[in-house]
């Protein structure tokens, strides 16, 4: 019997040895391994950032000795080439030491976001920041305007110049109904500044569609250059803005505050589109860096690329990554022309891409399958998925997604409202996905009676959402305007 | 041998078919940005190893007409070493070959049709050629089934939410989730296999669907294994994409 008592009384204790192992020392070992894998990694990276930095050193000294050798034999282009690659190279050299110095040890400290916005904002703010401030000898003046200062160039190649109209200039826009112009911002193209003719054309043929809309306020073509007039506006890119809000917001995502204000830029860029596509125009580069914010405002900008929708002309694949639809690119390389598709719903797609990029502050690197990882209500998240689905299956236009948008901003609690409330499904637009079919018979979508807002029109009718100011933007973080497919 | 699909396919490439190029960029273009990422170790920045991503392509167009499936590389092996030689061609360009000096880029061996010596595959990289297989059928199951349909399957399956929550959100019973779910899943089995077999040059590439999971036997069982084994591939594929372009802002 004592025998039995102490097998028992041994399994017992091997069973709590095993346990205490378990919950105390398992957890310690793996903080250990986790310490000793982070200080490797610290360690690693010094390692790693020193060697790049003598590196970087060597090689900057041999090319400074080629810029000088260059220089010596009058060989201008190439000690030109040779500077620049000196300073890349002393770039190179300058994020070793700041990564060395503040980078490693910070991540060794836990201190990630501490230094966010050196690494991530600090670059992109320096990226986007203007060139020149007045146009090169060889552009030019631009008669009746004083240049004041510039803007990043886009995409498009073209010079971007903030400038004052005289009286004169001012009294011809009064005439043409263009009032309240205080400042506008010239674009120029140069063939002597380095524009191609293709980007000229290609501008050009956007010139007359976007007169129609009123966003070109003077333009001129010569031999030597192309530019073209419009209003300015003052204000930050919504990339930037976005990424400002998530700053100010806690680690999970947009707060209630800030996750209003982002749903209300998007509502002024969806009745900015609407406008377009209803004056039968296609933006077809729509992105974070193209929509300026002012205040409340959202304006849209860079319409460089705007296409009519009734073009008899062959789809491209011009856009930007992330932004721009693939079905987009599949139906450029079959040879779709533009008037036999609706260009408007690559606008939507574009515009839901912009969408998940506010609500995620990451690009949507997945396309349609780019997952939401952040604090977002449920209903906005099926917007963003509705807007960027299949062609076919997507918002049948710029309005019906507004309503869909207007519906979640203006609830008490936006995170209450669930997908199957939005007027689009209500109504049936969604559950009914019509296919292909459906989408060439171009059905309207309204939200059902007794679901939408009481006494509103029918989205897409009579709807007239303001459209501001217009001025050439650059590229951004987002990557570059594409010029072709793979 | 190959198979139809991927004789298909293969002709596709050869004719110059632009749709099945992009799809081909689209589908590993992300796998090939991590790899030249990983080799670049560094020293080339996010938009370098964009412009090699569709370099790579390039030279898989220019290789085409030289592949010879009887000398057995794997289809990720093909894909590998095309990468490889376009990455070792834009080093050379950068340390030696400046421009007017006279060097030659780096031609390209018809090595990798045997598998080359040097584009070595490792495990996590055949993985990602096999995520971003599977990934791709999802896609196509997104573009072809009804939008609500693909939601469910989207919230369900990818984002884990229970049965009833999704009933709740989407604003249909129980029953009909279970209904709808079961439609794309079956389309979706359909896909793996199709899309494994368009991009597969071997037998045990082939059955990779198998290995990861995706049983193609249709049974209660094998349905929630299936659909664990999809989440899996996915959020690790969506981990590869995050790491690319958290890469891509260093």
């Amino acid at each position: 019997m004592p025998i039995l008592f102490g097998i028992i009384a041994a399994v017992f204790g091997l069973a709590l040895v095993a346990i205490v192992l378990t919950v105390v020392l398992v957890p310690i070992f793996r903080g250990i391994g986790w310490l000793v894998s982070h200080v490797f990694a610290f360690v690693g990276g010094e390692i790693r950032d020193a060697l790049r930095l003598v590196g970087a050193a060597i090689t900057a000294v041999i090319f400074s000795l080629l810029v000088v050798a260059n220089i010596l034999i009058f060989r201008w282009s190439a000690s030109a080439h040779f500077g620049r690659a000196f300073s890349a190279e002393i770039g190179a050299g300058a994020a070793s030491v700041y990564r060395i110095l503040v980078g490693h040890p910070a991540r060794l400290l836990g201190l990630n976001t501490l230094v966010e916005g050196l690494e991530r904002r600090v670059p992109d703010a320096v990226a986007a920041a203007p060139t020149a401030d007045r146009p090169s000898r060889r552009t030019g003046q631009f008669e009746n305007y004083r240049i004041i200062g510039s803007l990043p160039g886009g995409g498009s190649g073209g010079k971007l110049y903030i400038a004052e109209p005289d009286d004169l200039k001012l009294a011809s826009f009064a005439r043409n109904g263009q009032r309240d112009v205080e400042q506008v911002v010239i674009k120029s193209f140069s063939l002597q500044d380095g524009s191609s003719l293709p980007q000229i054309v290609r501008e050009s043929r956007a010139l007359d569609a976007a007169k129609k809309l009123g966003l070109v306020l003077d333009h001129e073509l010569s031999p030597e250059r192309f530019f073209y007039v419009m209003r300015y506006v003052p204000g930050e890119s919504l990339g930037l803005v976005t990424q400002h809000l998530h700053a100010a917001s806690p680690d999970g995502g947009l707060s209630n505050a800030n996750l209003g204000r982002s749903l209300g830029y998007i509502e002024k860029l969806l009745g900015t589109l609407s406008r377009y596509h209803r004056g039968g125009l296609w933006h077809k580069d729509v992105k974070p860096d193209n929509i300026i914010i002012h205040g409340d405002d959202a304006h849209l900008v860079d319409f460089g690329l705007i296409t009519p929708l009734r073009s008899a002309m062959t789809l491209t694949t011009h856009g930007t990554e992330y932004f721009r639809d693939p079905e987009m690119v599949r139906m450029a390389l079959k040879g779709v022309k533009v008037h036999e598709v609706d260009g408007a719903k690559f606008d939507i797609y574009a515009a839901g891409a912009v969408l998940y990029s506010v609500v995620e502050n990451q690009f949507p690197a997945h396309g349609g399958l780019s997952q939401i990882s952040k604090r977002c209500p449920d209903a906005v998240r099926w917007i963003i998925r509705r807007s960027m689905t299949e062609y076919a299956k997507r918002y049948p236009n710029a309005d019906a997604m507004l309503a869909d948008l207007e519906f979640v901003r203006r609830a008490a609690d936006p995170f209450a409202i669930k997908p199957a409330e939005l007027p689009s499904v209500a109504g049936g637009a969604s559950l009914g996905c019509r296919g292909r079919a459906g989408a060439r018979r171009g059905i309207h979508v309204c939200p059902a009676p007794g679901r939408g807002r009481p006494g509103r029109p029918c989205p897409g009718r009579g709807r007239r959402p303001r459209l501001r100011v217009v001025r050439g933007r650059p590229r951004g973080r987002a990557g570059r305007r594409r010029g072709s497919g793979p | 041998m190959l198979s139809s699909m991927t004789t298909s396919f293969v002709a596709r490439l050869r004719a110059n078919d632009q749709a099945a190029w992009f799809e081909l960029w689209e589908t590993f273009g992300p796998v090939v940005r991590a790899q030249l990422t990983k080799w670049g170790n560094g020293r080339i920045g996010a938009e370098t190893v964009r412009d090699l991503s569709q370099e790579t392509m390039a030279a898989l167009s220019n290789s085409i007409d030289r592949y010879d499936p009887s000398r057995g590389a794997r289809f990720s092996t093909w894909l590998l070493a095309i990468a490889k030689h376009v990455l070792g061609d834009e080093m050379d360009r950068r340390m030696a070959a400046k421009r007017g000096s006279g060097k030659k880029t780096a031609t390209l061996e018809d090595a990798w049709m045997a598998g080359s010596r040097e584009a070595r595959v490792d495990d996590a990289y055949e993985a990602a050629v096999f995520r971003a297989k599977v990934e791709a059928a999802i896609r196509k199951v997104e573009r072809e089934c009804e939008f609500t349909d693909f939601e469910i399957f989207r919230m369900r399956v990818l984002d884990g939410k229970s049965g009833k929550d999704v009933a709740d959100a989407v604003g249909v019973s129980e029953p009909t989730v279970s209904r709808r779910l079961a439609k794309v899943r079956e389309i979706l089995r359909a896909r793996v296999a199709e899309t494994v077999a368009i991009f597969s040059f071997t037998e045990e590439e082939l059955h990779e669907g198998e290995r990861n999971g995706l049983v193609q036997s249709p049974n209660k069982a094998d349905d929630v294994l299936f659909d664990e084994a999809v989440a899996e591939i996915f959020h690790r594929q969506l981990e590869l994409r995050a790491a690319e372009e958290a890469g891509g802002r260093r």
